[in-house]
């Protein structure tokens, strides 16, 4: 093995991987080894496909594509994933109010398809335009799971004595 | 990051989300395991595979400068001009400094992490105010000038410009680059008060 090669990808790894994972565990719902597959093969993608980013984009967003790619991967394999493009995929009932229950236990509970919009949108920023691109979908999809997304989580949230919500 | 309010989203939540933390560190088990799957599937020193073209790196440093100056993106063929400043500007010119041979993919994309990290700091303070890529293509009119590049070589990959407010700032500014520390060579050229400043 070459070294100088390792210690290079090392060096990108410890990076760039905290957000990442950060950002692979919130994609596939708070699965710690589900986050960890995930992460690992976006790296064995993104260096397979290294000499092929063209540098016009930083290398942190063409990473999160790959990750959110193989995220998405993921949750279809373990059936968590419906057709987003499904407009009419039931919201998720009410259930008891659930007490105590933290932002990101709440966001960790959406059903995967408004999760992944809600992330990306509303976490890290992507434009519904990004989003479309992505998924492969509508920007109209995007927005309308964005707003139902946003629904079910206000209401998992709604129970009173939620710590995890500032005034 | 701020959004207009949405009805959507209420305040509060809308800042709980973006006061999520952005960064968790995963196990630190995984970097080996990711090491040993990338070596096993041959992707790390794998050398001669897949590796990119010298003069990629210089051009490639500049380019993520300029994307962390917003001039990329799609805008390539009309960059715009450098703001005016009354503060002195230099031109740092780029020459050598090649990956050497034996680097693969992930050592080429980690020089231009160093490249771009050191000129996105510096943007950040207002010391590096551009940068250009140069293509390979030269093509010299007129008189021949003393020194020619030889057969092969075209001269500088790229450059930097900066701000400082003399030449011995210039020139320390200049030191920092990694460029130097990797075999490079800099050139530091004040640019005439008439064309860079004021």
């Amino acid at each position: 093995m070459a070294r100088g090669d390792e210690e290079a990808f090392r060096q990108l790894y410890r990076r760039h991987a905290p957000a990442l994972f950060a950002f692979a565990r919130r994609l596939v719902g708070g699965d710690h080894q589900a986050a960890e597959d995930v992460l690992q093969e976006a790296w064995i993608r993104a260096v397979e496909r290294l000499n092929r980013f063209a540098w016009r984009s930083e290398l942190r967003t063409w990473l999160s594509g790959i990750l959110i790619n193989c995220a998405r991967e993921s949750l279809r394999r373990l059936g968590r994933l419906p057709p987003l493009d499904a407009a009419d995929i039931a919201e998720p009932s009410p259930g008891p109010p659930v007490e105590r229950l933290d932002l990101e236990q709440a966001i960790a509970a959406l059903p995967a398809g408004y999760r992944i919009v809600l992330v990306l949108h509303d976490i890290e920023g992507y434009s519904h335009d990004d989003i479309a691109q992505i998924l492969g979908v509508e920007p109209g999809t995007s927005k309308s799971q964005l707003a139902r997304a946003r629904r079910a989580l206000r209401r998992s949230l709604e129970p009173s004595g939620n710590p995890a919500l500032p005034e | 990051m701020t959004r207009p309010p949405d009805e959507d989203l209420p305040p509060a939540l809308q800042d709980a989300l973006l006061a999520l933390p952005r960064e968790s560190p995963p196990p630190p088990a995984l970097e080996d395991l990711t090491v040993s799957a990338l070596t096993r599937r041959g992707l790390l020193g794998a050398r001669g595979k897949g590796r990119l073209p010298h003069r990629w790196l210089l051009q490639s440093a500049v380019a993520a400068l300029l994307v962390a100056a917003g001039w990329l993106g799609g805008r390539r063929s009309a960059p715009p001009a450098i703001p005016a400043s009354t503060t002195p500007r230099f031109v740092l010119l780029l020459y050598g400094g090649e990956v050497p041979d034996s680097a693969g993919p992930a050592a080429h994309a980690a020089r231009v992490q160093e490249y771009a990290a050191w000129a996105q700091a510096r943007h950040a303070t207002g010391s590096v105010v551009g940068g250009e890529e140069l293509a390979d293509t030269a093509i010299t009119l007129g008189s021949a000038p003393r020194a020619m590049p030889e057969a092969g070589e075209t001269g500088p990959g790229g450059f930097f410009i900066v701000e400082a407010p003399d030449l011995p700032s210039a020139i320390q500014l200049a030191r920092t680059c990694p460029h130097l520390s990797h075999g490079g060579t800099v050139v530091v050229r004040p640019i005439p008060a008439a064309n860079g400043a004021g």
